[in-house]
């Protein structure tokens, strides 16, 4: 018993450790892609100032610049690829900083490049420490990965300002940026907000001080799979809930921990249950979840019903 | 009928039994498949903005329907 209790031990501590170095090493490589395209892009924009890449023929050359490249590193240097590393390097081209280098022999020049006429810029890239030395002005950058960027791309400057926030706040994964992007989070949150505070949107993210922040128009619950038309329950749509709430939980939005579905209360000796039960811990309060498949009435706001009428109906 | 209840209800309950007094006052939705902005608040005449009415959707919407909205505002 002992023996395997110990065993068990060393092994969960031993791959605790394997996991920890296997993430760090995925964020390496993952920051060290971000960085590469980023320098891609801007040799790319370079040779375009220079008049080297022109025109069609600009498009020619790099289709067999794609070729070759594709041909030694395989997948990733398509034209479309670094069409879009251009597209990267022109949008963020302000926000990473690219920082002087003691190296000796390499030679430095100021970049007659106005945009980055703060930084000295050693040109041509050639040496690996290069790469490190370039780091993003607003630190939150950094936690994006190149998968994250390509679709931050398709969007206009202010919501792209508010979705790069709230990925790395969140630690949204690709997959769950894109769904919060499909599913129009940014504009949902401006529908439900006075239009002070919509501008704070692409600044600092969403900001939660007041029940109000809590709230979007409309709640979007694809990933439920119900149909529109189809008839469902109360019941139904509380379970299917339930069976989702992870996603849910992302629509919900940042600080909420769910806590019960159909919670009884007693109150004047009669029983009722709340649909769903969830805490905020931002905003250190209960959020109570009443769920109607119909057309909100007055009797949803008003009136009482004890749950065993509630649920049979 | 008594109009104080409801949700409301539900709301007043969890603040005067469950909130401990550091926590914020409880919030409310009412998650509904079309809402009533009239009816809403007509019945609810919550003062403090901690209940809310809201619609759920069960296909995404489309973005330039929302940008639309957005103009309009």
């Amino acid at each position: 018993m002992m023996k395997k209790k110990s065993s068990n031990i060393l092994f969960s501590q031993l791959r605790e450790l394997i996991l920890e170095a296997r993430q760090v090493a995925y964020r390496n490589v993952n920051t060290l892609q971000v960085i590469t395209n980023f320098l891609i892009g801007k040799t790319i924009v370079e040779h375009e100032q220079r008049g080297a890449l022109r025109a069609s023929y600009g498009k020619e050359q790099l289709a067999s610049i794609s070729r070759k490249l594709t041909q030694e590193f395989g997948r990733g240097f398509s034209v479309d690829n670094l069409q879009l590393m251009r597209a990267f390097f022109l949008t963020y081209q302000n926000r990473f900083q690219i920082h002087a280098t003691p190296i000796s022999e390499t030679v430095s020049r100021k970049s007659q490049n106005k945009l980055s006429k703060e930084f000295v810029v050693q040109s041509p890239v050639r040496k690996y420490e290069t790469l490190s030395r370039i780091s993003a002005n607003e630190k939150y950058l950094q936690k994006l990965s190149w998968s994250h960027f390509v679709l931050l791309l398709k969007m206009e400057e202010d919501e792209r300002r508010f979705y790069e926030i709230e990925s790395a706040q969140n630690n949204w994964s690709v997959r769950e940026l894109e769904r919060q992007y499909n599913s129009s989070l940014y504009e949902r949150l401006i529908l439900s907000r006075d239009k002070k505070k919509v501008k704070q949107l692409s600044k600092k993210g969403q900001i939660l001080q007041q029940a109000q922040d809590l709230i979007k128009q409309p709640y979007i619950l694809e990933f439920l799979g119900l149909k529109e038309e189809a008839a469902y329950s109360e019941n139904e749509l509380e379970t299917a809930i339930i069976n989702r709430i992870e996603q849910f939980l992302l629509e919900l939005g940042k600080g909420f921990l769910f806590e019960a579905r159909q919670k009884r209360i007693s109150f004047e000796g009669e029983d009722f249950s709340v649909d769903l039960v969830f805490y905020n811990r931002l905003l250190h309060c209960y959020v109570l979840f009443d769920l109607k498949i119909g057309k909100l009435t007055h009797q949803d706001i008003g009136q009482i019903y004890p749950v065993r009428y509630k649920r049979e109906a | 009928m008594k109009l104080s209840n409801g949700v409301k209800m539900y709301v007043n309950y969890f603040d005067r039994v469950i909130k401990l007094k550091e926590e914020n006052p409880t919030v409310g939705i009412i998650l509904c498949k079309q809402s009533n902005k009239a009816v809403f608040e007509f019945t609810l005449n919550d003062k403090q903005k901690r209940i809310f009415a809201r619609e759920y959707k069960l296909y995404l919407p489309g973005k330039k329907e929302l940008k639309r909205q957005i103009e309009n505002l």
